[in-house]
C-alpha cells in the first residue's frame, strides 16, 4: 500500500507539470479585444517532409553554425541550411540551400549530416554536396514542436491550432481576441 | 589551458545563442570524414559513435557507428528548459535554463549525471576546457531574467564545480575559446575578447563593435561568427587580435 506522502508528492508533481504545461493560457487573465502579440506560422502537412538541395538563397533569420571540413554549415530556423565554401575564408561563399522544414540543428559525422525535420531525425549524405540524398529517417523521435511558444515572456499570442499544420515560427502581429498568454 | 574545449551551452525555449569551442574532435579536415564542430547553441553534438540530443526535457542517444543508419538507443530526462550541450572528453555539459548539467558518457549509451549546478534563471552557453567552465547568462526576451553575466566555474572536482567569478555583461549569448582567449558573443555590445589565462583575474582586453555576434567557433586559426545578419569569418592566429577575413550578409 502506498504511503500518503508519496501519493501526495505524486499529486503535487502532477500539479506542477499541469502548471508548467499549462502555462501558455492563464484562464484567469482578461483577455483584450485586439493588443500586438505573436501568431504562429503553419506549414501544411504535405510540406513537411521535403528535403532537397537548391540554390543559395538570402538569410531569413540566420541561425546556428557548424563548422565541417572546408564548410560552414549556417541554418535559416526552421526553413534550411545554408551550405558555404569556407575552404578559402578571404572568399566564403554560400553554394547551396538544403531545405529542411523545422530545422534547428545539426551535427556530421564521415559526411553524414544528421538533422531534426519536426519529429524526425533525418541522415543526409552530403559526400556529393551538389547531389544529397537523404540515407536515413528516424521517425517521431523528437518532440511534436520545439516552437510550442512565442519568444518572448508576458505576451499574448493565438493559441496553436494543430488541423493547420505544424507551427515553423511566429510573427509578430495585431491580434483580435488571442486567447494565449505567455508568462 | 590548453587542449581546449568549450562547451556552450544556452537557454530558452526558443533556442537561443551561444559561441563555441575549439578543436577537440573537429578534426579540421576537408570533407573526408571525422565530425564537425559546432557552436556553443549546439543541441546535437556527435561523440565517437554516438550522436547525443537534446530537446527541451530530454537527453537522447544515437548509435552512429553505421553513419547512415542511426539507431536509437536511449533517452534520459534531464530537467525543463534544456538549452544546449557541449562534449568535453568523456564528459557532456548540458545546461538548461536554470542550471548546468555535467553527465559522465565513458558508457555511451547510458549517461551518468555527475553534478548539477544551480544558477540564477537566464539563458546561457557554456564552454569548458579541463578545469574550468565559462557560463555566460543572459537576460531579457524568453530567459525570465535580468541578469547578464559570465561566471566562471572550477570544475576539477567535476562532482562538485566551484564559482570563482562572476562578471557583469551587457546581454551575452554564446562563448569560445582559444588558447587563454575567451570570446563572449555580447549582444549589443560586441565581441569581447577576455584573457582567461588567470581565470580568477580574467580582464577584458579588447571588444569588436563591428558587428553584432550571437555565437563563435573557434577552428585552428579561423573564428567563425554567427551574426545577427549573416556570417563572419576572422583570422585568429594571433588569438588576441581577431582580423575579419570576409563577411556574408545576404
Amino acid at each position: 500500500m502506498r504511503s500518503y506522502t508519496s501519493d501526495m508528492n505524486k499529486y503535487l508533481l502532477i500539479v506542477a507539470m499541469g502548471a508548467l504545461l499549462s502555462s501558455g493560457c492563464n484562464f484567469q487573465r482578461e483577455y483584450p479585444a485586439e493588443i500586438d502579440g505573436y501568431a504562429p506560422i503553419y506549414m501544411a502537412e504535405t510540406d513537411q517532409f521535403e528535403i532537397k538541395a537548391v540554390e543559395p538563397q538570402p538569410y531569413e533569420n540566420p541561425g546556428k553554425i557548424y563548422q565541417y571540413g572546408s564548410y560552414t554549415f549556417q541554418m535559416d530556423q526552421g526553413k534550411g541550411i545554408h551550405v558555404i565554401n569556407s575552404g578559402n575564408p578571404s572568399q566564403a561563399i554560400k553554394i547551396k540551400f538544403i531545405n529542411v522544414p523545422g530545422v534547428t540543428d545539426i551535427s556530421i559525422k564521415d559526411n553524414m549530416l544528421y538533422t531534426n525535420n519536426f519529429r524526425d531525425l533525418v541522415s543526409i549524405n552530403i559526400t556529393d554536396i551538389n547531389n544529397i540524398s537523404v540515407s536515413h529517417r528516424n521517425k517521431n523521435v523528437f518532440p511534436a514542436t520545439l516552437d510550442g511558444a512565442p519568444p518572448e515572456t508576458n505576451i499574448y499570442f493565438e493559441c496553436i491550432d494543430n488541423s493547420k499544420g505544424v507551427v515553423v515560427g511566429w510573427e509578430k502581429k495585431s491580434l483580435q481576441n488571442p486567447k494565449c498568454f505567455r508568462q | 589551458m590548453r587542449n581546449i574545449i568549450l562547451i556552450a551551452i544556452t537557454i530558452g525555449i526558443v533556442g537561443m545563442l551561444a559561441c563555441t569551442k575549439d578543436s577537440a574532435n573537429s578534426g579540421g579536415a576537408s570533407f573526408d570524414g571525422g565530425s564537425g564542430q559546432g557552436g556553443s547553441l549546439a543541441r546535437f553534438t556527435v561523440v565517437n559513435n554516438h550522436l547525443y540530443t537534446i530537446d527541451n526535457q530530454n537527453l537522447s542517444v544515437f548509435d552512429v557507428s553505421a553513419a547512415d543508419k542511426p539507431v536509437y538507443k536511449n533517452r534520459v530526462n534531464i530537467g525543463f528548459e534544456i538549452e544546449a550541450l557541449f562534449p568535453y572528453k568523456d564528459k557532456l555539459f548540458i545546461a538548461s535554463r536554470n542550471a548546468m548539467f555535467i553527465y559522465n558518457i565513458a558508457n555511451p549509451e547510458q549517461p551518468v549525471q555527475e553534478s548539477r549546478v544551480q544558477h540564477f534563471t537566464g539563458c546561457d552557453p557554456v564552454v569548458v576546457n579541463d578545469s574550468i567552465a565559462f557560463l555566460t547568462i543572459h537576460g531579457g526576451n524568453a530567459c525570465g531574467s535580468s541578469l547578464n553575466q559570465l561566471n566562471i566555474y572550477d570544475i576539477r572536482n567535476v562532482k562538485n564545480p566551484q564559482l570563482m567569478q562572476t562578471l557583469s555583461m551587457t546581454n551575452p549569448y554564446g562563448l569560445g575559446l582559444k588558447d587563454s582567449i575567451l570570446y563572449i558573443c555580447d549582444n549589443g555590445a560586441g565581441l569581447r575578447l577576455m584573457n582567461v589565462k588567470d581565470p580568477v583575474n580574467t580582464s577584458q582586453i579588447d571588444i569588436l563593435t563591428e558587428d553584432n555576434y550571437l555565437d563563435v567557433i573557434p577552428s585552428g586559426d579561423l573564428l567563425i561568427g554567427m551574426l545577427t545578419d549573416g556570417i563572419a569569418f576572422l583570422d585568429i592566429s594571433d588569438p588576441a587580435k581577431p582580423t575579419k577575413l570576409s563577411e556574408i550578409k545576404n
